[in-house]
């Protein structure tokens, strides 16, 4: 049996804010049933928008921010905006620090613009223990507290699968998409107004990432999709 | 210009209405439903060959009826500024790029043997166009030239050219001559862009490698077929999806001989012919449907050969020769004859073989050449070529299904059997194969291409355009062992510079048809590649990568810096050290005060 991180934070938080907490084991995912479905079957957002735009996919789910407040994903997230966006969870021991780390860095190199242009929304792959509290807790030890335009969020179990494929934030293989210590570690940005969207290893050197970000954002439209 | 219009039966269903559907459930087989009827009587709704839940292509058209598409003979154009004066150096307004410094003759890698006086030059320009994929219907793109695939170049040995780029597009590129031995300045490195409306001087001196410094041309290097595509980071795919593609053919003496003997037909003739293989999707408005989220590999439901979906070709009763080229980003064919009679293989990437090998079948990954002989001689009036592979997502093809193989190309077969047919057949011999000796192994080196949490890996490393990830020893030999651990994804690796020369596959002696030279190795799920390879004549930084275009956007590449002992790379990791006129970007350039923007 796994510990709930819900009760765990609110029965003991001094503790937990010492940095004594222990992950408990990997949550994992309901086994879907049947084949494997890609991004497009299992999207009941898709038909909402018809702008022909990449985001047209993109899921308008209400998740929930750090900050308790309630957000579409695409409309008050994504929408006319040059966004990164990778996924975590509070209680990963692998990748998540560093990622986060890497993100911080790459949000103080474009600190200027963060906020107004430039956003990052980071959704949690364990919504069913990831409340808004957690949320907070992680941003503070993870250095990400109180920076501009960045939104820790998350969304119900199915809308974060959707999401999760969406994005191609998942692996083929379904054995190992179901072990959660698996997430993605890809950082998915782009420009929604000019229909440009790239992916790239979050801890990528923050030279490439920032130049990459800056040749897909900058690109105007492609007459070619 | 490229082909006659074929008037389109056309269904313009909205792309809303195709995408909804795709919702259903059992919604690949249920969408492809209204596409399949549409072949009518004729038609093949077999050639729908993978029931991936993508929406199809929804138009209507009749497959087999465009003539195959050749595409042009680049000729030579004077270049003003002169390629390698001040007017074209790098930073200028000409050609900001520059031109690679072995280009001058006081280089230290610049032979005194290389054929100044025979430079040719040429003009290419990225341009946006249109692309009649399927009959009747305009897909935007944009073309080397404006064509798809772009002209063709036909290259002598030690007749060095100029192709000056200019890029017209919106995004920024890069062009990698595949297959080549070029300087690192024109070898299409993923960061040696050329910008939007910017200009740049690729230099290819059309040598091969020595047989020992300051020794002869090592002529068993000579190449044959090569090809030109994008190799621009963040862009490559989505720039191949555009079109950007073109052959390159190479000749010396020797292949010269073989076709004075008629063992091989004239080069580029009627009866030697290019065939670029991928696959593309289209939206109702024909533009071309694309998922920059999808990094697994892209996958299109028209299969293309030179540009036009399915098309069909005449030819008389004898051999031709095909230089096959896989142009897909992600999909493995493998090829047979509807009736089953037999290629004979005569060269395996750029380089011919050392004796022609027959075979019923083949398999063809993306960056593969195959130099396949064809002989129609004896066939029905009519045969297609199919693709037995099945593939339903980007991981890899599913498996061979020869019984059910699905028709990719028709050959219309006329006339009598033509007298004095070439000559070549199984055991002709064609170039010589000279083996890079285990005594002549100064280092091995594992690379192990891995999936970890979504992203790829080498030597659990992610790329770095800053470090050099080797360091061969120039004109040095090396055994490298490329490993995928990544459970059953393909990958096929192309290394830059030169050939390699595969030793094993998963421990055994690798087939006569990739035993003599390759420039990319196909590794198999959980397949383990043991090469040998030499670092000749050109300093780096030189890349080898995935060459799935989608895998290779995500940094599945590794570089490598072959350098002269006590000459260590300038590539550390620590800062972008390239200098400015290997990378053709200028230093104000590369000096951005925040340190961060170029690289």
């Amino acid at each position: 049996m796994h510990l709930n991180l819900r009760t765990f934070i609110s029965g003991m938080g001094p503790l937990f804010l010492a940095g004594a907490v222990r992950a408990a084991e990997a949550p994992a995912r309901p086994a879907a049933k049947g084949s494997y479905p890609r991004a497009n079957d299992v999207n009941p957002y898709l038909k909402h928008r018809n702008n022909g735009l990449v985001s047209d996919r993109f899921p308008d789910a209400v998740v929930t921010g750090h900050d308790d407040r309630s957000y579409r994903f695409y409309t008050d997230l994504i929408a006319g905006k040059m966004v990164f966006i990778n996924f975590m969870y509070v209680r990963c021991r692998g990748i998540c620090a560093g990622n986060t780390e890497a993100m911080c860095r790459i949000h103080d190199a474009l600190k200027p613009r963060m906020g107004k242009d430039v956003f990052m929304v980071s959704l949690s792959v364990d919504p069913a223990e990831d409340t808004p509290e957690a949320l907070r807790f992680y941003m503070e030890t993870r250095e990400a507290k109180g920076r501009a335009g960045w939104t820790f969020a998350v969304g119900t179990p199915a809308d974060t699968e959707v999401i999760r494929r969406v994005f191609g934030a998942y692996d083929p293989d379904r054995k190992a998409d179901e072990v959660v210590t698996n997430h993605s570690g890809m950082l998915t940005f782009g420009n929604d107004r000019n229909n440009r969207w790239a992916a790239l290893p979050t801890v990528s050197n923050l030279g490439q990432v920032l130049h990459s970000f800056d040749n897909i954002t900058r690109a105007p439209r492609s007459r070619y999709i | 210009m490229k082909q006659k219009t074929v008037k389109a039966n056309v269904q313009n269903p909205s792309r809303r209405s195709f995408l909804t559907r795709s919702l259903a459930p059992m919604a690949g087989v249920a969408a492809l439903a209204p596409f399949v009827k549409t072949f009518g009587k004729a038609a093949r709704p077999e050639l729908l060959t993978d029931p991936t839940n993508l929406p199809p292509t929804p138009f209507n058209f009749t497959p087999f009826t465009v003539p195959l598409f050749k595409p042009p003979v680049i000729q030579p154009t004077a270049l003003t500024p002169a390629p390698g004066s001040a007017q074209a150096s790098l930073g200028s307004a000409a050609v900001y790029h520059g031109i690679a410094p072995e280009f001058s003759k006081s280089h230290p890698a610049h032979g005194a043997d290389w054929n100044d006086a025979a430079l040719k030059t040429y003009k290419v320009d990225i341009l946006p166009t249109t692309q009649q994929i399927l009959p009747g219907v305009e897909t935007p793109c944009a073309g080397y030239n404006a064509i798809w695939p772009g002209p063709t170049f036909l290259s002598n040995f030690n007749e060095p050219c100029v192709v000056r780029v200019t890029n017209h597009g919106d995004t920024e590129t890069s062009l990698h001559l595949h297959g080549g031995h070029t300087p690192a300045h024109a070898d299409g490195h993923p960061n040696f862009y050329v910008h939007p409306g910017k200009t740049r001087d690729y230099y290819y001196p059309n040598i091969v490698p020595r047989e020992h410094p300051g020794g002869p041309f090592d002529m068993s290097e000579a190449p044959s077929t090569m090809w030109y595509h994008d190799h621009g980071n963040d862009f490559t795919a989505i720039n191949a999806a555009s079109c950007h593609a073109g052959f390159h053919l190479f000749t010396d003496d020797l292949e010269k001989q073989l076709i004075a003997s008629n063992v091989l037909p004239p080069t580029y003739g009627d009866t030697d012919v290019p065939l670029a293989f991928s696959d593309r999707r289209l939206n109702a408005d024909g533009t071309q449907f694309w998922d920059p989220l999808e990094h697994d590999g892209y996958l299109g439901d028209l299969i293309c050969v030179n540009g036009n979906a399915f098309p069909v070709m005449k030819v008389q009763r004898r051999k031709y020769r095909f230089r096959f080229l896989g142009a897909a980003l992600a999909r493995v064919f493998h090829f047979k004859m509807s009736n089953n009679m037999p290629f004979l293989m005569i060269g395996n990437d750029a380089w011919l073989l050392p004796q022609a090998v027959g075979a019923t079948s083949f398999t063809l990954t993306p960056a593969k050449r195959a130099d396949v002989i064809i002989d129609f001689r004896n066939a029905p009036k009519e045969v297609f070529l199919q693709n037995a592979y099945t593939q339903t997502n980007g991981r890899g093809p599913d498996k061979i299904d020869l019984a059910n193989a699905k028709p990719v190309m028709k050959f219309i077969v006329e006339g009598a059997p033509v007298a004095n047919d070439i000559k070549v057949a199984v055991g002709t011999r064609l170039r010589p194969h000279v083996p890079i000796l285990p005594s002549e192994i100064q280092t091995t080196r594992v690379f192990t291409f891995e999936r970890g949490n979504g992203v790829w890996q080498v030597n659990k490393e992610l790329w770095d355009p800053r470090r050099a990830d080797a360091q061969p020893q120039l004109n040095g030999a090396e055994r490298w062992i490329l490993q995928n651990k990544s459970g059953g994804w393909w990958h096929p690796i192309h290394i830059h510079l030169e050939a390699h020369q595969i030793q094993k596959i998963n421990g055994s002696r690798p087939s006569a048809f990739n035993a003599a030279k390759v420039d990319t190795s196909i590794l198999e799920g959980n397949t383990t590649v043991e090469l040998f390879m030499k670092f000749r004549t050109f300093t780096g930084p030189i890349v080898f990568h995935c060459h799935n275009l989608n895998h290779e956007d995500m940094r599945m590449m590794k570089q490598f810096d072959p350098r002269p002992p006590g000459s260590p790379s300038p590539l550390t990791g620590q800062s972008f050290s390239v200098p400015p006129e290997i990378c053709g970007i200028p230093a104000e350039e590369l000096a951005d005060p925040h340190n961060h923007l170029f690289l």
